[in-house]
């Protein structure tokens, strides 16, 4: 079939159209003016309210910007509000996540609360190609609404054009939406016409009405979309930090949405249909916010909606929660939270089992209310700390309000923690954590979760994993005190200032209805890192990052009380600063902060050689930037569909010349079909040497130019991790690479970086920089510092500290750095390695060339006495001969120190990269990562900071030329 | 399907009695490669005999694009006629129902089930004689869709189509059309047009197996490109002697647009 020229045959298409049977008008479907104005959609809803007030205006400065972490909007951007809501369609330029360009919902904001949503986008199906590139806006403002019209194609085919109407009236709680698709093509095709929700994890939770279902999903898999396919009369989703919103769509003209839900992406829509070329579809919808906790607002807005256009009626349930005495409960998701659900005859007290229409967290004053449909068997249950409490109500309602009266929780316990300086008795910031005492409180029992998601492995459940603290088991006492309740049970209560610190604990019992004061000393541990080092941790989220929601305020305590000397802010494709958050704790000379970002392409578009599949390039960092919150993403670059090396020319316009370009996590796998690490995309294998040039392979395109002002290579980093967080496995393959790049000559610093995306997901600062000089914070030197980033002079450590230093030739001393060096005759690596009392190390490897050369087991070391003391921080001190670590050949060596490596094997996909280990000392190499041992065990401790840490530290490189002539590298 | 047959026989008797058969005994009537990217019988070469028929196919298209993360199935069956009118003037026309349709993109799979559109056209002899026949004819779409979202496809096909007579085991058919099809969806219309020609080889290996091979091209307005689609063809064919010839026919595109990796086609004609 061939294409064709558009006609206009008036009179045969008014015939074509009354012979079609559409649920909605045809729009600008049947019109060939690239001007038409697709109708106003979700006719059959309306609101009514006292103001008449609507308009359309473009973004200009940031004070219009709506509160919110995930606020995004810059100049260009157009806005849209009415007295309830506020809504920006991001510029046609100014693409964010995974769209192709701007055209999208970016910031919706009830009035009173706060932007939480990354984006909402259209999609026609999974591939990049399947989303719309818009390429014009058209503000239209007529008597009470306005509209913004978007217009362009789908990114990979240009006959099939795309049209989206944005429209607020003066009393929408939300906005409408009308989208048509024209298949322009020459192929049938099959589309899931939809909006792709961008949660980007650990910020917003979807919800369902559906059996089974609610706030749990089953896992989403791109490549059998059936399995998680679910059909539903509406949508919700809600945030878990304050101030609280709620999101809720639901079609029009159409009883049903149909698609997947994930914590990181859900997509809803029409069914999946077959377009064939010269037809169209069209998707109506409107998408709701409101303030408060839980998804009751929004949902509620959608329930009332789906009735009012399918039929059916509705009723409002309203009560107050109360604890004992009658004070009221509310305004704190962990403390109370009200479901209410439709039954499962078999088993009625598990929400889980029935169909959740709604769940709320009440207000201040503890009231809630909920919509559910009237005339069905509903419950309502309140939730304390994630589980079920007695306190509740059982009812059919009818009407349009049921009033259930008070609902009384007993107290829940609570704890006063103070924690102090050993010596001076100073408050202290410090994190707290807790776990319950082995043999005494069962996990099940003080375990919680949003309904069956978010649990995150959390005991005791004190609250959502990724918010504001109280989180999961953690909570941060900033100025030495904190004062939160927690479910009934006997604890260990853990106070941590970090591994350069002493590890306080006590045994706590939290009975309903008491409170218990404890105080913990900490003491800074002198001595413990290098004369003139400052601690720094160059990879660290925050809620602007898609894939966080922890508050500002909460970030920077983390900061603090984790003993970090310098934070790089490193949010996902947005530039950050802390500077309100710092002032409002008044902690601007207690931790450096530097702005940078972490690019992070979500656009699939590379097939590398010898594959099929389009990718992305992984992760990098860059720092510093400046911070310009005009600008998209606040002055960041796109960094979507190039190669790191134009990545690279594109950031450093916005970076000063001595900055630092970093590659994160190398060995990454892929999240949601996008890579995150460019070793991995590139095809790299442990035992494949990696080529000198452009070979064809995909390890050689590291050496390509792609294009930029300075035509700089895809391998022009400057550092890369060799430590992320605390996954062994994964931290293991990074290792790995960066070996293989020292071997082949390609001499690159190596960093540790948390990647902490939260209190739970991450600790900040575990791992951290060493960064080895003579620094003073007070007097921050960024440049110095950052060349020192640059030229390797860092430790990387969860715990262990490792001193190291030789002397070269000129009798200079040398400390680890990649700049080779030739040593001194008869040249002698110095080496003290020290850690916290609580931070076991029982090994010391030297690395030669990759292979472990010497290795000092634990009857060589000294272990402290008192894991909680402050004595024994010295573990050993010895020197080694250079020329014994390396035969008389130039080489590299590094220093290693904490625990035995676990035993590991690559047992799925042969890369030569462990992927698994044994994590249980079970003596099989059955586990993909480190699990908690008893509280016997040494390593109980760390593991309850930082779960899943191997206690570990490196030296970079001792980059030997042996004798003077120039260095050789070993491969 | 022989009652059917009878009643339309007795209906066109009296026009039949005076109509130019191009029976060739067992073999029947000449048809060309019934198959094109089109669909039913629409943008295909008819024959250019009126002899009265009646036809049955089974067809199917496979285009499977893995590079591009593509894939489309087709199935459907084609009922089909041909009703002599007057000696030198006759109808023809298809029905195609179901119609069964698989599209993928990536893993967004969708099916359906419904019918095609038919046709209907209006042959016009101008040439017979022993060793040739042509006709001209005029060929409407009639918009039978479903299930559609909102567009209507009809469209219009105009052309020749010819059978020259080699020898008396070897003939030759062949035709050239304008097929223009044309999508309307409220005030705004598609045309897709092209210019196609075909030429099929058919050899009586025996009274009762005739082996043909062909091909096809068509030129479009595709932006894309102008060639639409070169095809090789082939088709077996089974004259059981009374009338019905049992048929598979194929064709595959070699070059152009078309992604299709091929089309079959099983079904039998009934001379009556």
């Amino acid at each position: 079939m061939a294409h064709g020229a558009p006609l206009r045959l008036t009179t045969l298409a008014s015939l074509a159209f009354t012979l079609t049977c559409a649920h909605e008008p045809v729009g600008c479907l049947g019109s060939g003016d690239p001007a038409c104005v697709p109708p106003s959609p979700c006719g059959a809803l309306t609101y009514t309210c006292a103001s008449t007030r609507v308009r359309a205006y473009r973004f200009t400065a940031t004070s219009q910007r709506v509160p919110g972490l995930e606020a995004e909007a810059s100049v260009g951007d157009v806005v849209l509000e009415n007295d309830l809501v506020t809504a920006v369609i991001d510029d046609v330029d100014h693409p964010h996540h995974l769209a192709a360009s701007g055209g999208t919902l970016l910031d919706l904001a009830p009035r009173g609360g706060a932007d939480a949503l990354n984006a909402v986008y259209t999609v026609t199906g999974i591939l990049p190609r399947d989303a719309p590139k818009y390429r014009s806006l058209q503000v239209i403002e007529e008597p009470g609404l306005v509209a913004v019209i978007a217009r362009g194609t789908l990114d990979g085919n240009d006959r099939v054009q795309v049209t989206t109407r944005y429209e607020l009236r003066a009393c929408d709680p939300g906005v409408r939406v009308r989208t048509e698709v024209f298949n322009g093509g020459r192929d049938v095709s099959t589309w899931f016409l939809a909006d792709a929700w961008w949660w980007g994890d650990r910020s917003m939770t979807p919800f369902i009405p559906t059996q089974g279902n609610g706030f749990v999903h089953p896992p989403l898999d791109l490549v059998n979309l059936d399995a998680s396919w679910r059909v539903t009369p509406w949508m919700a989703a809600q945030s878990h930090v304050d101030p609280a919103v709620s999101y809720a769509t639901v079609a029009c003209g159409r009883a049903s949405l149909e698609g997947v839900q994930d914590l990181t992406i859900s997509a809803v829509g029409l069914p999946r249909t077959i377009v064939r070329p010269g037809d169209g579809q069209v998707f109506e919808r409107m998408i709701f916010t409101a303030a408060g906790g839980g998804i009751a607002g929004a949902a509620s807005y959608a329930l009332d909606a789906h009735a009012r256009m399918n039929g059916g009626a509705t009723t409002v349930l309203a009560g107050r929660v109360l604890g004992t005495g009658g004070v009221p409960v509310g305004d704190d998701e962990r403390m109370a939270s009200v479901v209410a659900y439709e039954p499962d005859a078999a088993h009625p007290d598990d929400p889980l089992r029935g169909t959740i229409w709604s769940q709320a967290v009440p207000d201040v004053r503890g009231q809630f209310s909920l919509r559910v449909p009237s005339q069905k068997a509903i419950r309502v249950q309140v939730q304390r700390f994630g589980r079920a409490t007695s306190a509740g109500a059982s009812l059919t309602p009818s009407g349009a309000r049921v009033e259930l009266g008070d609902l009384t929780l007993a107290t829940a316990g609570t704890l006063a923690v103070t924690v102090r300086e050993g010596d001076s008795e100073r408050p202290l910031s410090a994190e707290l954590v807790m776990v319950p005492v082995e043999g005494v409180t069962a996990n099940e029992s003080v375990s919680g979760s949003l309904l069956g998601a978010l649990g995150e492995r959390c005991v005791p459940y004190l609250g959502p994993p990724h918010g504001a603290s109280p989180a999961c088991n953690r909570v941060l006492a900033f100025d030495g005190s904190a004062r939160f309740s927690a479910p009934a049970g006997t604890y260990w209560l853990y106070a941590t200032a970090g591994p350069g610190a002493t590890l306080a604990r006590a045994r706590v019992t939290v009975r309903e209805g008491e409170e218990a004061p404890v105080t913990l000393r900490l003491t800074r541990l002198t001595g413990l890192y290098p004369a003139g080092s400052l601690t720094g941790d160059m990879h660290v989220h925050g809620g602007r990052s898609f894939d966080s929601a922890m508050p500002d305020v909460t970030r920077v305590q983390s900061f603090i009380t984790t003993g970090l000397d310098v934070i790089v802010a490193t949010d996902h494709n947005a530039v950050t600063s802390y500077d309100e958050a710092l002032r409002a704790l008044n902690a601007q000379d207690r931790v450096v902060l530097v702005s940078g970002t972490e690019a992070t392409p979500l656009v699939p578009w590379l097939v590398p050689p010898g594959g099929t599949v389009p990718r992305v390039v992984g992760h990098f960092m860059f720092w510093p930037m400046t911070y310009d919150p005009t600008q998209p993403r606040n002055g960041m670059p796109w960094e979507n569909r190039v190669e790191p090396g134009a990545m690279f020319d594109r950031m450093r316009t916005v970076m000063p010349a001595d900055g630092v370009i970093q590659l994160n996590h190398p060995t990454a796998h892929l999240k949601a079909g996008r890579d995150e690490g460019y070793f991995r995309m590139l095809g790299f294998h442990a035992t494949t040497p990696i080529p000198l040039r452009d070979d064809g392979t995909g390890m050689g395109m590291l050496w390509r130019r792609p294009g930029g002002a300075t035509g700089a290579r895809n391998l022009d980093w400057h550092v890369q991790e060799a430590m992320n967080g605390a996954g062994v496995v994964l931290n293991l393959g990074y290792r790995a690479s960066w070996f293989a790049m020292l071997d082949r000559g390609l001499l690159r610093g190596a960093t540790a970086n948390s990647d902490s995306h939260s209190l739970t997901t991450e600790q900040v600062g575990y791992p951290r920089n060493i960064v080895l000089g003579s620094f003073d914070r007070a007097r921050f030197d960024r440049s110095a510092y950052d060349r020192a980033v640059r030229e390797g002079h860092v430790v990387g450590s969860n715990g262990p500290v490792i001193e190291a230093r030789t002397t070269d030739a000129a009798g200079n001393t040398v400390i680890p750095g990649v700049t080779p060096f030739a040593p001194s005759s008869g040249a002698m690596l110095d080496v003290e390695v020290r850690a916290a009392p609580w931070v076991p190390v029982t090994e010391v490897r030297f690395i030669v060339n990759g292979r472990v050369a010497r290795t000092l087991t634990a009857r060589d070391l000294t272990q402290p006495a008192d894991p909680f003391g402050r004595e024994g921080t010295v573990r050993w001190r010895g020197r080694v001969a250079l020329s014994e670590l390396l035969g008389g050949r130039d080489g590299w060596v590094v220093v290693e120190a904490g625990l035995p490596l676990p035993a590991m094997a690559d047992l799925e996909d042969n890369d030569g990269l462990p992927d698994h280990i044994d994590g249980d000392g079970d003596g099989a190499i059955d586990d993909t990562e480190l699990l908690r041992p008893r509280e016997s065990d040494a390593r109980f401790h760390v593991d309850v900071v930082s779960p899943g840490a191997l206690p570990f530290a490196f030296t970079n490189p001792f980059v030997v030329d042996v004798d003077g002539n120039g260095w050789s590298a070993p491969r | 399907m022989r009652s059917l047959a009878l009643s339309l026989a007795l209906v066109a008797l009296p026009v039949m009695a005076s109509a130019q058969p191009c029976s060739r005994g067992r073999a029947g009537v000449p048809m060309p490669i019934a198959l094109s990217s089109g669909t039913g019988d629409f943008g295909t070469t008819p024959s250019p005999c009126s002899d009265a028929r009646v036809g049955v196919d089974l067809r199917a298209s496979a285009l499977i694009d893995t590079p591009d993360f593509y894939g489309a199935l087709g199935g459907e069956l084609v009922l089909s006629g041909t009703l002599p009118l007057t000696q030198r003037l006759w109808l023809s026309g298809s029905l195609t129902a179901p119609r069964f349709r698989f599209a993928q993109n990536a893993t967004v799979i969708g099916t359906d089930l419904g019918t095609g559109p038919g046709d209907l056209a209006l042959h016009v002899s101008l040439v017979r004689d022993a060793h040739l026949r042509v006709s001209t004819y005029v060929r409407a779409l009639l918009p039978f869709d479903l299930p559609t979202q909102y567009a209507l496809r009809t469209g219009l096909d105009a052309g020749v189509s010819a059978w020259w007579t080699l020898s008396p085991r070897v003939s030759l058919l062949g035709g050239v059309s304008v097929p223009v099809e044309l999508s309307f969806l409220g005030g705004r219309g598609l045309a897709y047009g092209s210019v196609r020609a075909s030429l099929d080889a058919s050899v009586l290996a025996a009274s009762w197996f005739e082996p043909v091979l062909g091909f096809e091209a068509r030129v479009g307005n595709d932006p894309a490109g102008a060639l639409d689609v070169f095809a090789a063809r082939a088709s077996l064919r089974v004259h059981t002697g009374r009338a019905v010839t049992l048929h598979l026919s194929g064709a595959v595109p070699v070059a152009g647009l078309d992604r299709t990796l091929a089309r079959i086609s099983l079904g039998a004609w009934i001379t009556l």
